[in-house]
């Protein structure tokens, strides 16, 4: 299995948990497995399982505030990498696709957005 | 809390951080807001944070015992 991990630095933390500001996300390579674990530096047991909006809805689509975009120092949207949080019960999961989780590849900076309109829901249902 | 009274077409001004708040319309016990700010101003309803802290809440795992390929086989 081979894994590359990149450590992310959340100014605010995210919503709920503004004291957590560091998470690690797993990337395993060659594998069909869409969730990817966020898990906290601080407190390595807690972690949260992403996945691409894309992988839930090929043509996700949202607007990001400048100062969002600037707070974590972008400059090219190629730089960009966008997870959404899952909530997995028994008999569902749910996808938070009204805010993702954006980062810089390059600064390794990162904040949750909450895009304000009525588009997407904080629970969207995959399964 | 400041309580400030307004009508219709009138603003409240918060000075050093350059935001204008005009009541645009007030019908059937709702009121439009129009908001002036920086673009580097996050004005959000409140209710949706809040939906988004309990969502986050709700969607903590523990890393010791979470299998992502029994997730994966469940979709």
């Amino acid at each position: 299995m081979i894994q590359n991990e990149e450590t992310i630095y959340f100014e605010n933390g995210i919503y709920g948990f503004e004291g957590l500001k560091q998470f690690v996300f797993n990337h395993i390579l060659n594998t069909e497995n869409p969730f990817k674990l966020m898990t906290s530096v601080e407190k390595p047991e807690i972690g949260f399982i992403v996945i691409s909006p894309f992988d839930v809805l090929p043509d996700y689509d949202i607007e990001v505030n400048n100062s969002d975009l600037s707070q974590i120092g972008i400059k090219d949207y190629q730089d960009i990498a966008i997870y959404c949080i899952s909530v997995v019960k028994r008999d569902t999961i749910t996808v938070n696709l009204k805010s993702p989780v954006i980062y810089s590849k390059v600064t390794k900076k990162g904040v949750q957005i909450i895009t304000d309109n009525d588009k997407y829901s904080v629970r969207h249902i995959i399964k | 809390m400041l309580v400030v009274t307004r009508k219709k077409d009138q603003t409240v001004v918060i000075l050093n951080d350059d935001i204008e708040i005009t009541v645009l319309e007030v019908k059937n016990g709702q009121v439009k807001l129009g908001i002036k700010a920086p673009e580097n101003m996050k004005i959000l309803r409140k209710e949706i944070i809040d939906q988004t802290k309990s969502v986050n809440e709700e969607a903590i795992v523990d890393t010791n015992t979470v299998d992502l390929d029994l997730l994966n086989k469940r979709l």
